[in-house]
């Protein structure tokens, strides 16, 4: 008394797991609080015990299982501990056995009572709320007994017409009122005065119910059964249904939360370790767990009054001592939002809607203890949760365009559907295959796709590289020269630049690529002061971004040498820019290693560039390079479009490009990934006609065996019905006749669609057959029943 | 960039945990606590409710579909410890297909092999496994393989390399392409992410990636359009996004994408691999793009703000 006294004034002391082994044989049935509740009693097979609960631990105060006497009694299904008296136990025993007993007493003497009536095994075991000396069992053999522990017999039985009961307990609104639960899903409402019938009886569950339980304020009866489903009854009249709970296991006890109107402690007969708190207006998921025990959960209390600890025995032979704190709250854990983005630009996002209404719970009244305050208010937030689904549409995005710019409203699927039918891949010259498909691309926004069609039209148009291979120059070698990117040269061209940083060329539709326009839009504001390639380019749709390194900018110029930094790095080969740079013009190919590897945070420090930057570039004319092959150029654009995804244009260009790829060294391996995506893409979008023009023109075996995947077609002569594999055409070697390969409407031999029915093997022409079967249904030549329906 | 062209009223009862538009993008499939999955028709703009899938007993974590090329199958986790695939029969009919039992937690994640590998499915749990069902389609029999103890406390997502990512030794015969090597990534309550291949008929631990400070709660491998190199997006906890990049899947680099003001809850790649969708308690989605300069810019920043706007003004 003294003992619990003081843990319940220090509180916030007490609010913290314990746990303690009890036995090392047999396991835990059930548990039982007495009414001071310090102590718990713990009943299951060979044992019985009485402990003390402290603040930190537990202690055995007394073991009901020494000595000689051990019968079978002892195997208790449940225990209770009597209302009034702390020294009165009774227990329900597997023989049928209810026992009551008195632990101030010594030895064999404790047990007081044994009530050997049951003829099958009791299940439950109760002490009445308001009469201290009552006790009612529940059993297998489908009785209710009241007992009165003064006597020694039964004093009534109460024949619930079903097989078993299960569970019996008091309410604690009414006096002489019980709850009986069945295997038979029935609850039963008795009346102890009234012991020929009960006074409620209703079909709760579909399987049998294990467990009940009365709410301690309300009139609401818990039920739990083996469907899995905790029930809430309202009592009040006719019994109905008010809440439904989902577990995920057969329901073994519940036990209504004290304090929280809406919360309720569950645990399973099998498979779920955890005990479970729910909170009613949110059936689907637990509001916290306990995951201690580590085999069934057997008996959960509260400890009286207090919200905060719940304790439990388990068939792992542990006692817990649970701390509202250290459970877990599954649905913190999870996930609130979901997001898909599809293939044609939208998204779809779910999330939680958040309800406005908790961020005004009232802070006002000081209530004297937090702990209180603060779970009150989850117990707010803890209603249902509820989700939309939002859609997005991703826009093509019209930042950093000069407004001279057609734009194509496009969305980007369509672009990419426009382009897979509208380009053009083989059959025509070069020039005119590429000036078809940069027309293609320009039309659906693709401006970098333009541009590097109209390079493959400028460089490879005139079949000069396909005819001399061999101007391996020294390109190529001086790649890694280029890297190294000296800013001495840029600056020098930078001065040539200069000169004509004023004229603004507005013909970039020409196909000439000398005279492509590169337009910087220097206006950092666009992107929130952090200066970006991406916003001061050309800006295509969205999604198919421009990277500076798959244009030429024939001509740029620098204010400040941080521009390079951002992106436009001169990079074109030393020798080349050093030969023209005294004309006039000049022409960079910046193609190469355009990827300063930057710290994200330096840049975005540094200042914003400086105000009177010009804002355009241009190119007057680009003079004949005969000694340079662009190869590596070209590889290098066309790998930059596989980069950002365009597996597109990379694939288009290659195929069109015929023989002449084989001077582009790229990858086959890298090659067949683009093939392999670019089909996969096409057949998203259900364009399968175009994937297998794209697989026939593959040049790669693997490929092009993709088209070959189960298209063979089994022939069957329509004469004698012999498998027409190895023959030619529809000549059967067998009984060598043509027969099958005539119409067997018009009796000529069909030429074209070919319509036939693999069940009998004849067929004909398409339009006659489909003639025919508009009116009938069998065969014309055999009778068979060709059609299904 | 970005702007709302419908909000779908889902009917469902509880929260919604994953949404998924399938191959085509033609249905998207949502899940929730309540139990249900529900299979909606978005052809045309318009959501309609084509099937509501109940079998499960508690939330529904996530939903998976499988390559077309295996019929309409639809793979579903739960907190009862389930895994579910549905099979879509005659038009909108869908039943139980398989039932995978063998978890002793809360499954939190499902994910589909990539099709050349066949009907595979991956399942991680909070049980700390992860499991490698693999449907043999001919007889309809399911083989199941555990990685037991992936990830201590549990394992939170799954996400598999696509099949056409380089290997690092590419042997250009055919044959050498059979036998490529799955891999698959699992991100855990242990604060990684772990890279996992197929090793003969065992899975085995390839590599560890540390660099949260909390849990991991989602890990998206990147589509491969044909790029010489791996990327692997993890969420966290821990309010990080990160992005880890490898050439050669033996040596992993890792850049912060950004540091969010809440908890990321998930990380999805576009069909390309180029755009990066993050969701997060923040009930934000937001996009992101690598620029040239392999910095990742947010692309949707203020559309983002405006459709929480229009959330708000909703539910009030």
């Amino acid at each position: 008394m003294q003992k619990s006294q003081d843990s319940r004034d220090r509180g916030a002391e007490d609010l913290c797991t314990v746990s303690m082994r009890i036995c090392q044989e047999g396991h835990a049935n059930a548990l039982a609080l007495n009414k001071e509740c310090n102590q718990i009693a713990v009943a299951g097979r060979s044992l019985l015990k009485v402990f003390a609960i402290y603040s930190d631990g537990f202690t055995e105060v007394c073991n009901m299982r020494g000595g000689k006497n051990q019968n079978l009694s002892y195997s208790s299904n449940d225990v209770a501990w009597s209302t009034l008296d702390s020294n009165i136990l009774a227990t329900a025993a597997t023989n049928g056995v209810v026992s009551v007993w008195d632990l101030s007493r010594f030895g064999q003497k404790k047990q007081l009572h044994v009530y050997n009536e049951h003829e099958r095994t009791a299940h439950t075991v109760a002490f009445d709320i308001h009469d201290p000396h009552i006790l009612v069992s529940g059993s297998q053999d489908g009785t209710i007994k009241q007992f009165d522990v003064r006597n020694e017999k039964s004093s009534y039985t109460y024949y619930s017409n079903s097989e078993s009961v299960r569970d019996v307990k008091f309410s604690p609104h009414t006096q002489y009122v019980i709850s009986a639960v069945s295997e038979n899903g029935t609850v039963q409402l008795w009346d102890l005065r009234k012991g020929d019938k009960s006074i409620l009886q209703f079909t709760a569950h579909s399987g049998p119910i294990y467990t009940c339980d009365w709410h301690p304020t309300k009139n609401w009866l818990a039920t739990g059964s083996r469907d899995k489903q905790i029930k809430i009854w309202n009592m009040d009249g006719k019994a109905s249904l008010e809440h439904t709970i989902h577990t995920i296991a057969v329901v073994g006890r519940v036990k209504w939360r004290p304090d929280r109107i809406y919360h309720i402690a569950s645990c399973a007969l099998v498979v779920d370790y955890s005990i479970h708190v729910w909170d009613i207006r949110r059936p689907y998921i637990p509001f916290a767990s306990f995951n201690d025990h580590t085999n069934v959960t057997t008996g959960i209390a509260w400890k009286g009054d207090n919200s905060q600890l719940l304790l439990s025995t388990s068939k792992d032979s542990t006692i817990y001592r649970h701390a509202f704190k250290d459970a877990v709250r599954p649905s913190s854990k999870a996930n609130a939002q979901g997001a898909s983005l599809g293939h044609r630009g939208d998204i779809s996002f779910a999330r939680k809607i958040k309800l406005t209404t908790t961020e005004a719970v009232t802070h006002g009244s000081k209530i004297n203890s937090f702990v209180r305050q603060r779970s009150s208010n989850h117990e707010d937030q803890f209603h249902l949760a509820q989700s939309d689904v939002c859609q997005f549409i991703l826009k093509p995005s019209y930042i950093g365009y000069s407004l001279k710019e057609e734009i194509t409203h496009l969305k980007e699927h369509e672009c990419f559907i426009g382009c897979a039918k509208e380009l053009i891949l083989n059959g025509r010259k070069l020039v005119d295959i590429c000036e078809h498909n940069a027309n293609v691309t320009k039309k659906y926004g693709k401006h970098n796709a333009t541009t590097l069609w109209n390079f493959v039209k400028v460089l490879y148009g005139s079949n000069e590289f396909g005819k001399h291979e061999i101007h391996r120059n020294s390109f190529s070698k001086q790649k890694s020269v280029q890297t190294l990117r000296r800013p001495a040269q840029i600056t020098h061209a930078h001065e040539i630049l200069q000169w004509d940083r004023n004229e603004r060329n507005d013909n970039n539709n020409n196909d000439d690529m000398a005279d492509t326009v590169v337009q910087l839009d220097m206006d950092s504001t666009v992107m929130g002061g952090v200066s970006t390639t991406s916003s001061k380019q050309n800006y295509p749709p969205f999604g198919s971004v421009i990277l500076s390194e798959t244009q030429i900018l024939n001509e740029i110029t620098f204010d400040n040498f941080d521009l390079l930094r951002e992106g436009f790095i001169y990079v074109g080969p030393p020798d080349f820019s050093k030969m023209h740079s005294h004309q006039e013009s000049a022409l960079h190919h910046d193609v190469q290693a355009a990827r300063p590897h930057l710290d994200l945070k330096a840049e975005s420090k540094e200042a914003s560039p400086p105000p009177n930057t010009p804002s355009v570039l241009k190119v007057n004319s680009a003079p004949a390079i005969p000694i340079w092959e662009p190869h590596q150029f070209v590889a290098e654009s066309i790998m930059l479009q596989g980069d950002v995804g365009d597996v597109q244009t990379t694939i288009s260009i290659l195929i069109a490009m015929g023989e002449t790829r084989k001077l582009l060294q790229i990858d086959d391996a890298l090659v067949e990934t683009w093939f392999q995506t670019y089909i996969d893409q096409l057949h998203r979008y259900q364009l399968w006609n175009e994937a297998c023009k794209v697989m026939n023109l593959s040049w790669l075996r693997a490929v092009r065996e993709l088209n070959q995947q189960s298209t063979s077609v089994h022939t069957n002569c329509g004469e004698c019905g012999r498998s027409l594999a190895g023959s030619v055409g529809w000549y059967c070697q067998k009984c060598k006749s043509m027969q099958s390969s005539k119409c067997s409407v018009c009796g000529l031999i069909v030429r074209g669609l070919y319509a036939w029915c693999q069940g009998c093997s004849h067929g004909g022409h398409l339009e006659h057959i489909m003639d025919y079967f508009a009116n009938h249904f069998k065969c014309p030549k055999c009778g068979h029943l060709c059609e299904y329906n | 960039m970005v702007s709302l062209i419908n909000t779908v009223d889902t009917g469902h009862e509880d929260m919604i945990h994953n949404a998924v538009l399938d191959y085509y993008g033609l249905h998207l499939a949502t899940c929730s606590s309540d139990g249900s999955v529900r299979v909606f028709d978005v052809k045309n703009g318009n959501q309609i409710l084509v099937a509501d899938l109940k079998g499960h007993q508690g939330p529904v974590w996530q939903v998976a579909w499988a390559h077309p090329k295996f019929g309409n199958l639809l793979a579903s986790c739960s907190y009862d410890r389930k895994v579910i695939v549905w099979k879509e029969g005659a038009s909108n009919e869908w039943t139980k297909f398989y039932e995978y039992n063998n978890h002793d937690s809360s499954v939190n994640s499902v994910a589909f092999a990539p099709a050349e590998y066949g009907l595979i499915l991956a399942c991680g749990s909070s049980d700390g496994s992860i499991s490698i069902l693999t449907c043999n389609i001919e007889y309809g029999v399911w083989d199941s393989k555990k990685i037991s103890n992936a990830h201590t406390i549990g394992c939170n997502a799954i996400s598999w390399c696509s099949s056409t990512v380089p290997e690092p030794a590419f042997d250009q015969r055919a044959s050498a392409r059979n036998t490529a090597v799955k891999r698959l990534a699992s991100a855990g309550c242990d604060n990684c992410v772990k890279i996992w291949r197929e090793d003969a008929d065992r899975w085995v631990e390839e590599n560890r990636l540390e660099g949260h400070s909390d849990w991991v709660r989602d890990v998206a491998w990147a589509p491969s359009i044909g790029l010489a190199r791996s990327q692997i997006a993890s969420a966290s906890q821990d309010r990080h996004v990160i992005i880890w990049n490898s050439t050669d899947l033996t040596t992993w680099s890792s850049t912060i994408l950004h540091t969010f003001d809440d908890v990321v809850w998930s990380v999805s790649w576009s069909m390309t691999g180029n755009i990066l969708a993050v969701t997060g308690g923040d009930n934000k989605v937001t996009l992101w793009k690598e620029n040239n300069e392999n910095q990742w810019m947010c692309i949707n920043d203020d559309a983002a703000s405006t459709i929480s706007q229009q959330n708000e003004q909703r539910t009030l």
